[in-house]
């Protein structure tokens, strides 16, 4: 019986596996897709074929009885149906799906934190009662198209995701019909590890530089006014001095990063480091990384920050 | 979720359903559908759920009910019965189920189109026409967005494309004949009984409902011609006439009749059918039957229509086992017979025969009533010919048809309908049960004419119709069964349109069907074909054409610039027509001053709208395409 039903499911997978294959060849992955004629599917719901069964009762109905008006019913019901099929094409046909990611930076969300994905829905007149339902999210029924469709992801592990096949199917007018696709866009995203807890940020291992003793410099523009001398701009106000401790004063060394840990304990580290390299990035700092895969060398900003969480997620 | 608008809405359905199919509903059945609603619409406004197992029980023991009446009711009723209890019941679960929903959408479809079983007249069929779209509209609200409650203009759009499909599915879609007998054994008959006492009209007189409707084609025949005949009585008990027909189809004849006419019969619940005379040609569901009547192949229980051709003329002898059996004389009227004997002695022949009945009558002042008296006696003919001499077609038929008899003529009586109302906006002729008529046929020469002692004793009922032939008094009294209300008037005003809608929507038939069919083989396709492709054509080059015209000439010029200077080099999407041509210019120095004028130009039409440079440009434009095919 297991055996079986195990075998069964193995061929299920198959057969959905070959048709993704064919699927993908029909449909590459884009990030902006408009529906047209062979994307879209269309055969009569469960709640169609009663209606099927209706119609013909009818007719048998009014042929046996002589009925011409139970007839005319019959037809009026068939000609609705046979209008349904259209009607239900042209609910999805021509509507255009684009992916929407910020601007500044990849899509990406942390480990066990939802994500929320917007598509911009165009050529949406008229369309209504679409719902959206795939592996990565929870089903979503839209009653009316709005211009942007936010999609809020399952949370999931750390690591570089594409947004999957996922299915757009409707039922309007008169769930007869139902009218479906399978949607495959371009759209990676990141997932970065967890950021660990704040209380452990003392705990990380920065080198603690030595302080070494004052040195003065002459005033510049743009020094800070508390580095100021103040006695001696007491004593000599034309020459204002500064005082230099040594982290200012040396171009400071950048920060450095080494992904060691391995097993349990490489997630704790990874979180650890999230939350490190943020906290450098908002402190205006340099840093790099150095993982198992590879290195990064010392920079800052936007973008280097989020080159380091990536590697961050691939450990 | 369900649209909140559904509960309410569907309640309304259910109430107006249950008025209309009143009918169709046993008086209890309706009283428990009364309350089942009436309940939903409690438990609806105080928003409390009803439990499943209180529906199962209640559902249980409708259907042992049900099934306890099943004997006594008949098979259709009962299924109207218990689609209208599951319908009630199931919209008693619902609460915001969709399931739920989705079937009483499903069993109202059927329960309404069930409706048409009961009654097809217009106004009737109207109101289940209203209901069938309201149940449209419930079925539209399960799958539209919830807070919506209205039909949007795409989906009325939606409706209208399906209309024009579901006539052309009328007309075209091949029909079934009945697959199965359905006869309605419970069902009272209405119109003619299936025998006839001696005063046996007088009810069916009082009762002013139709029983058929007529129109003729060409001829149509004189008002005192209009004898439907519909019944035949050949036995008689003293009492009653009854039918005694061998049923020994008689073949109809096979020339046409001058007068060419198309009936429309309401549902009697009979198989019997009208027409006048010897019947030529018949076409429809129809067949002949012994003495010249025609029967429907099936019980009519709703408006059935046929046509007929017929002369008028005298239906023929069949047999000679016909005239012997129209002799017998089982029950004796002592004084009757004596008189007829005395006449047969004077007058010889059946007709003359006839004519001496006629004076009879007129002589004796026989007198015509509504409310003749009782006849008790055991001779019943005899108490009617010399004590009473008061009567209605039924007596005078009856007793002709016995003094023919006794005088060894060969007669039958023979019922059905006489005359009728013309009606002037509709040109057809109604006929209402109270024209019901019985008269005699008397074998001559081979021919069944017919004697009707009503010409003598009250000559206006065929002429006038019945009221005109009455007393005042007995006038006031038949009124008193025709009362009608403003709206009754009014409706009697509109009848014709219901008579257009039997004749054009209830008895479109097979054979109508075919006959669309021919005509359209007979269509000269090719000229239909090839003027429809052209109009197409016609139809899509001013499409074109408008959408071309509507592009500005701005934008028909750049266009036609890239299309002719991509040999010189592609343009890319960042730049201008001007940088563009500005590159051309310095990689293409033998072009250099063709493509400076037509920057130029280009610039002067695009920038200071002087029109006359578009020909310049395209003059321009021409040269280049030459030079570069010519250097390629």
């Amino acid at each position: 019986m297991t055996l079986q039903m195990t075998m069964w499911q193995t061929m299920k997978q198959r057969l959905r596996l070959r048709f993704y294959r064919w699927l993908d060849k029909r449909q590459p992955a884009s990030t902006e897709l408009t529906l047209r004629q062979h994307l879209l599917y269309v055969f009569p719901s469960a709640y169609g074929a009663w209606f099927v069964l209706l119609i013909i009762l009818l007719y048998i109905f009014g042929s046996n009885y002589q009925n011409n008006l139970i007839l005319l019913c019959a037809y009026l019901l068939l000609s609705l149906f046979c209008c349904c099929i259209l009607a239900a094409f042209f609910n999805l046909y021509r509507l255009q799906l684009k992916t929407n990611p910020p601007l500044s930076m990849p899509l990406h969300t942390y480990a066990g934190q939802s994500l929320m994905l917007s598509l911009a829905l165009s050529h949406t007149g008229h369309k209504k009662m679409l719902s959206f339902s795939g592996d990565e999210f929870a089903p979503l029924l839209v009653e009316t198209l709005p211009e942007l469709l936010q999609l809020e992801l399952y949370p999931r592990q750390r690591g570089f995701y594409q947004l999957q096949r996922f299915k757009l199917e409707s039922y309007f007018p008169f769930g007869l019909i139902r009218c479906w696709t399978y949607i495959q866009l371009q759209q990676p995203y990141w997932v970065y590890p967890a950021p660990a807890e704040f209380k452990n940020t003392n705990a990380a291992p920065r080198q603690q530089v030595p302080d070494q003793p004052d040195q003065l410099a002459p005033y510049l523009p743009g020094d800070q006014a508390s580095s100021i001398d103040w006695k001696r701009l007491a004593k000599n106000p034309w020459q204002p001095v500064v005082r230099q401790n040594s982290e200012s004063g040396v171009p400071a060394l950048p920060k450095t990063l080494i992904v060691t840990a391995t097993g349990k304990a490489l997630e704790l580290q990874l979180s650890q480091f999230c939350v490190l390299l943020t906290q450098y990035e908002q402190q205006g700092e340099s840093y790099s990384l150095h993982t198992p895969l590879n290195t990064i060398g010392p920079d800052q900003g936007q973008v280097h920050l989020h080159r380091c969480l990536q590697a961050l997620s691939l450990c | 979720m369900l649209n909140p608008a559904f509960i309410p809405t569907a309640l309304l359905v259910q109430l107006m359903l249950l008025a209309l199919l009143q009918e169709g509903l046993s008086w209890w059945s309706s009283l428990v559908l009364m309350g089942i609603l009436l309940f939903k619409y409690i438990s609806f406004k105080v928003q409390q759920k009803v439990r499943i197992m209180t529906i199962n029980a209640l559902a249980v023991m409708l259907c042992l009910l049900l099934l306890s009446q099943l004997w006594q009711q008949d098979m259709q009723d009962s299924m109207l019965q218990l689609l209208f209890f599951s319908a009630a019941l199931r919209l008693f679960s619902i609460h915001s189920e969709l399931q739920h929903a989705k079937k009483l959408v499903w069993v109202q479809y059927f329960l309404i189109t069930t409706g048409f079983m009961l009654n097809q007249s217009l106004w009737f069929a109207s109101v289940v026409f209203l209901l069938f779209f309201c149940n449209l509209y419930l079925h539209y609200l399960l799958f539209a967005p919830v807070q919506q409650n209205k039909f949007r203009w795409t989906d009325i759009r939606l409706l209208l494309w399906v209309m024009p499909f579901c006539v052309a599915l009328f007309v075209l879609f091949p029909r079934l004949p009945p697959l199965w007998q359905t006869e309605r054994q419970h069902q009272a008959q209405t119109g003619l009984a299936d025998e006839l006492s001696l005063g046996g009209l007088e009810r069916l007189v009082q009762n002013d409902s139709l029983a058929f409707r007529v129109e003729f084609k060409d001829e149509k025949p004189a008002q005192h011609e209009l004898y439907w005949r519909a019944k035949v009585f050949e036995a008689f008990n003293g009492q009653d006439w009854l039918p005694d027909l061998q049923r020994t189809p008689q073949q109809p004849v096979a020339t046409p009749g001058r007068y060419q006419y198309q009936l429309v019969v309401e549902p009697h619940f009979q198989r019997s059918l009208f027409s006048l005379g010897q019947v030529n040609q018949l076409q429809g569901q129809v067949q002949t039957v012994a003495a010249g009547l025609i029967e429907s192949r099936q019980q009519i229980s709703r408006r059935f229509s046929y046509s007929l051709t017929s002369n008028g003329a005298a239906v023929a002898q069949q047999n000679t086992e016909e005239a012997k059996r129209n002799l017998l004389l089982r029950h004796s009227n002592p004084q009757a017979s004596e008189l007829a004997l005395q006449l047969k002695q004077q007058h010889r022949t059946a007709s003359a025969y006839a004519r001496a009945l006629y004076q009879y009558f007129e002589r004796e002042q026989f007198s015509y009533s509504l409310r003749p008296p009782v006849l008790n006696q055991q001779s019943e003919v005899d108490q009617f010919l010399f004590q009473h001499k008061v009567g209605f077609c039924g007596h005078y038929a009856s007793a002709a048809a016995y003094l023919f008899r006794a005088a060894g003529i060969p007669a039958r009586v023979v019922a059905g309908y006489q005359g009728g109302v013309w009606q002037t906006q509709g040109d057809y002729l109604q006929v209402l049960q109270k024209d019901a008529h019985a008269w005699v046929e008397y074998l001559d020469d081979g021919y069944w004419r017919r004697f009707d002692a009503t010409v003598i004793v009250a000559p206006l009922r065929l002429t006038q119709g019945l009221s005109d032939a009455l007393s005042l008094s007995e006038r006031q009294f038949l009124d008193q069964f025709f009362q009608r209300g403003f709206l009754g008037n009014w409706l009697q005003q509109l009848e014709w349109l219901d008579y257009y809608w039997s004749v054009w929507v209830l008895s479109f038939d097979q054979t109508e069907q075919r006959f669309i069919w021919l005509y359209f083989k007979t269509m000269p396709w090719l000229w239909i074909s090839t003027g429809i492709t052209t109009s197409l054509l016609l139809v899509l080059m001013i499409y074109l054409w408008l959408q071309r015209s509507s592009q500005s000439q701005n934008v028909l010029l750049r266009q036609r610039m890239l299309k002719v200077l991509r040999p010189y080099g592609e343009k890319a999407d960042y730049q201008s027509m001007e940088s563009y041509l500005h590159q051309l210019i310095q990689l293409y120095p033998l072009q250099a001053t063709k493509l400076n004028e037509l920057l130029s130009a280009y610039q002067r039409f695009e920038f200071a709208e002087q029109q006359e440079q578009l020909q310049q440009c395209r003059k321009l434009l021409h040269q280049l395409a030459k030079h570069h095919s010519a250097a390629g």
